[in-house]
């Protein structure tokens, strides 16, 4: 083993569907933050039950991780295709822990890269003397993992109580036991990695959550009533989420029949004057967006998030991308106002969620919040959340009876700011008809009889003007991006992403600075409306000083360049693209610019 | 005299149900039954305007709401069910009716429809049904008859129609009547015993439409129907009620009046969020009570 430490921890631990690899990943990601660091979770899996190849990466340090490592220092790979897939990203000092006999892993496909040692363990048969149950090798491993890391048995072993303090002693003890055998093992056979992350066991560990998850809590922080979903991957994290904790705030989840059916369900909420949202992938996003732009005709108040997966079509389920904003961009047919968010992080969400249920409710219209599946189903640890930081606005909302004075009542009513006082059901006095058809400010509507007629004419356009002035008034509450990093005069390059690849960016440019490659960031979260104005002159500046630009997208086409065109008229052309469905490394965008910058 | 006292007493009366927008259907159209006998079976009912929530879907009997005072909301083509189940779930106190056409209920809407009604929600969900699309100037619908010559069947329809009675006894309607918008007291009646039917209410109004459908006609139903209050029906066994939905098929016979009715949990009834609490909305937007609930489990 080489003299040389790291500076954080990186584990995989892989095998097959149902060979309880989540719950492992899960358990030592927790170790970790109990320990008192951060921590950076990542699962990959196949859309089956039983079977196929998944794997659960985690990566910690005592500084902020937020992006997937590039590699691996211990590996367990308890089946053989671990050695396929997971081991070409072994670190040269790495460990890959395997049970040949246990999982009968012919020896002809074990695969050492060079320099890493690979380790054949007992573990089933160690497992085997506490308990009939084969997952409990995992317990064992793990325990062989918190060795080898040189971390505190006490920590995985009060985990283990906490994991199982439902099912009782008997289990706890088993448990330990095989934990502490298969620590005790790994003591005794290896030496463990060398590395100088700093444990602190007194610390209250970090809220560890996923980028769904934390989505979802933000929803309920921000007062939502009404849920409607149906499952779809990557985005029923937030349903399951919101089913097993939000019902316990009082939010009525709703698993529908179709995402048609969804989406009406949830703009019949909000009309009824429920805070109201779903989640769903691009598929169901799809089925949607006829309601959508009902919501944005009636002016109703909801939250639609998309958590994109590799495309077109079924695509790839269990893969990511950020495929779908030409989708979100052109969802259901006519001008109507709404606004698009993409989430920046997963402690974004928990701010976001709150957010975009006020614009809805403020501006009373749908807003569509753009995730994926990398950021929405990996984990990690995030600051204790400040739930006060975003107030719930419900904007000119009307709760009490109209009284005579304010009759007769215009629901869209014209108003210099295009919002007008709203009232639900059970406002006495505010009785008025939300129709999809045009309509005057009273909600008759012009459509039908008085289509074509003289004063028909001018009150389409002034609904029209009303409706969309909407989205000046909301241009100017959003925060315009800034740029991060170097200024243009100090800067080298200046990378342009949005939405999940924030902290990917990031760290790329944490690298780059280090081989003294000067950087800048701007990354773009509010994507309707548009701020073109200020991300214009931000890039006719970088090229007017000659400064490299290059757009970062997980996607083919380079869909956010091409928005970016179209709203500023300055074309990006040095792009750094993936659509292998596999999450972003900060070393592909490290390789990426640096090529641009020849 | 006590038809005169209770006259007095009544706190809404069909003013209160008046609206500002005059129907726009054909004169004739079996829809203005419809509506009439909703606002009698309201008032009948004394239900609040305020409270009260119709939700339509797109075609000529979906501009229903516009014409009803009262909360409306006009959707899309055929989604009066998630409308039913949201706003009746948002909000238990209301009064929610669905009122729609048989395309936009059992073609377009189908799903929705049957899921609305599988759920027991305490709503009523009246299909205004005149066998033909007619907002689109004379196409077949799933309700056509076998034979029905329409601009998209110049040859006659030959396609099976649809069985309404049918389909809303297998989705687990509780409440499954038929009504003929020619006989407008029948009507006010069987509106009546649906809305106040706590559970899911369907009704098939037969609602001729006199300007595309030359097929069935005012005459064409006057010579089939029958009120099955004049027969020996159970409505609460739901196999007559199969075989009484099949009247028309079989025996061309068309019977009118409640099918079945029983008395099951509904929806709202199980909703684990209303354990403690009535209304999500006189609750309010609110944050939540407890954050261990929400986050305990993320340590």
């Amino acid at each position: 083993m080489s003299e040389e430490y790291v500076n954080e921890i990186s584990f995989r631990i892989s095998g097959r569907n149902g060979d309880g690899i989540f719950s492992a990943g899960d358990v030592f990601s927790k170790i970790c933050s109990r320990s008192g660091l951060n921590v950076h979770g990542y699962r990959s899996y196949q859309s089956v039950i039983r079977g196929g190849h998944v794997n659960y990466s985690v990566r910690a340090a005592n500084w902020e991780v937020r992006a997937p490592a590039d590699h691996i220092d211990i590996l367990i790979s308890i089946r053989e295709d671990g050695f396929l897939v997971d081991a070409p990203m072994m670190s040269k000092n790495g460990i890959i822990l395997y049970d040949s006999k246990g999982f009968r892993i012919k020896q002809d496909k074990i695969v050492v890269p060079e320099g890493v040692k690979v380790v054949d363990m007992p573990a089933a048969e160690i497992a085997a003397k506490y308990s009939d149950l084969k997952i409990i090798a995992n317990t064992v491993l793990i325990g062989a993992v918190v060795a080898l890391f040189d971390l505190d048995f006490g920590v995985y072993e009060k985990m283990i109580r906490d994991q199982f303090s439902h099912k009782g002693d008997e289990t706890i003890n088993v448990n330990i036991s095989a934990a502490k055998e298969g620590y005790e093992w790994a003591k005794s056979h290896m030496e463990p990695i060398k590395h100088n992350v700093k444990l602190d066991l007194t610390k209250k560990p970090k809220m560890f959550i996923g980028g769904n998850e934390a989505l979802a809590l933000g929803l309920v922080n921000g007062g939502l009533q009404f849920f409607g979903w149906y499952p779809m991957t990557p985005a029923s994290p937030v349903g399951q989420y919101l089913a097993a904790h939000g019902v316990k705030a009082g939010v009525v989840v709703k698993q529908m029949e179709d995402e048609i059916n969804v989406a009406n369900s949830v703009v019949g909420a909000g009309f009824a004057g429920a805070r109201a949202a779903t989640a769903t992938s691009g598929g169901g996003f799809a089925l949607m967006t006829e309601a959508i732009g009902f919501a944005g005709m009636a002016e109703i108040p909801t939250v639609f998030i998309e958590v994109a997966r590799g495309g077109p079509s079924t695509g790839l389920p269990t893969k990511t991308e950020q495929g779908d904003l030409r989708q979100a961009l052109g969802a259901s047919q006519g001008d109507y106002p709404r606004a698009i968010i993409a989430q920046t992080s997963v402690e974004d969400g928990v701010y976001l969620g709150t957010e975009a249920l006020n614009i809805a409710e403020k501006y009373q219209m749908p807003v569509i919040v753009l995730s994926d599946l990398y950021l929405g189903e990996h984990f990690e640890t995030i600051p204790e959340p400040e739930w006060d930081r975003i107030p719930i606005e419900r904007g000119k909302l009307i709760l009490e009876d109209l009284t005579e004075d304010q009759l007769p009542y215009k629901r869209f009513l014209l108003t210099e700011d295009g919002i007008s006082p709203r009232t639900i059901p059970g406002v006495a006095n505010g009785q008025y008809d939300a129709g999809s058809d045009e309509h005057d400010e009273y909600g008759k509507l012009i459509s039908d009889v008085r289509a074509g007629y003289p004063d028909s004419i001018v009150i389409r356009k002034q609904q029209m003007n009303k409706r969309m002035k909407k989205m000046e008034v909301l241009l100017k509450e959003l925060p315009a991006p800034v740029v991060e990093g170097h200024s243009a005069d100090d800067s080298d390059v200046l990378i342009v992403g949005w939405g999940s690849t924030y902290d990917t960016i990031a760290e790329a440019r944490s690298h780059m600075e280090k081989e003294g490659i000067k950087t800048s960031q701007l990354h773009i979260k509010y994507i309707e409306p548009f701020h073109s104005d200020e991300i214009g002159k931000i890039l006719r500046e970088f090229e007017e000083k000659g400064k490299t630009i290059v757009m970062v997208e997980v996607n083919y086409t380079a869909q956010m360049a091409k928005h970016i065109r179209g709203e500023t008229g300055f074309n990006i052309e040095k792009k750094v693209l993936k659509y292998d469905g596999e999450a972003l490394l900060a070393s592909e965008i490290v390789a990426g610019v640096k090529e641009h910058l020849g | 005299m006590a038809a005169v006292s209770q006259k007095v007493d009544l706190k809404f009366s069909n003013s209160d149900w008046k609206s500002e927008v005059k129907p726009t259907w054909c004169p004739g159209c079996g829809d203005y039954g419809v509506l009439s006998a909703t606002k009698k079976a309201l008032v009948k009912l004394q239900r609040d305007p305020k409270d009260t929530v119709v939700a339509s879907g797109i075609g000529c009997s979906s501009n229903f709401p516009h014409f009803l005072g009262g909360y409306g909301i006009h959707t899309l083509h055929g989604r009066i069910g998630p409308y039913l189940t949201s706003i009746k779930l948002t909000n238990p106190k209301l009064t929610v009716i669905g009122a729609g056409g048989d395309g936009d209920g059992l073609g377009i809407g189908i799903g929705g429809l049957i899921h609305a009604a599988r759920r027991n929600l305490d709503v009523t969900y009246v299909i205004m049904d005149n066998q033909i699309y007619g907002l689109t100037t004379g196409q077949t619908s799933p309700t056509s008859r076998i034979g029905h010559k329409t601009k998209s069947t110049p040859e006659g329809n030959i396609e099976n129609p649809l069985n309404p009675i049918a389909v809303a006894l297998s989705a687990g309607a509780t409440f499954v009547a038929r009504a003929f918008s020619g006989d407008g007291k029948h009507f006010a009646q069987i509106m009546e015993a649906a809305i106040a039917h706590k559970g899911f209410s369907f009704v098939d109004a037969l609602s001729p439409c006199v300007t595309f459908n030359k097929f069935n006609t005012y005459d064409y139903f006057r010579e089939r129907v029958y009120n099955l209050d004049e027969t020996d029906h159970d409505k609460t066994d739901i196999l007559m009620a199969y075989q009484r939905a099949y009247d028309w098929d079989h025996n061309d016979k068309v019977p009118v009046g409640i099918y079945y009715q029983v008395s099951k949990p509904t929806y709202e009834d199980r909703e684990p969020a209303y354990k403690t609490e009535e209304s999500i909305i006189e609750r309010g937007a609110i944050r939540p009570r407890n954050y261990d609930d929400l986050i305990g489990h993320l340590y």
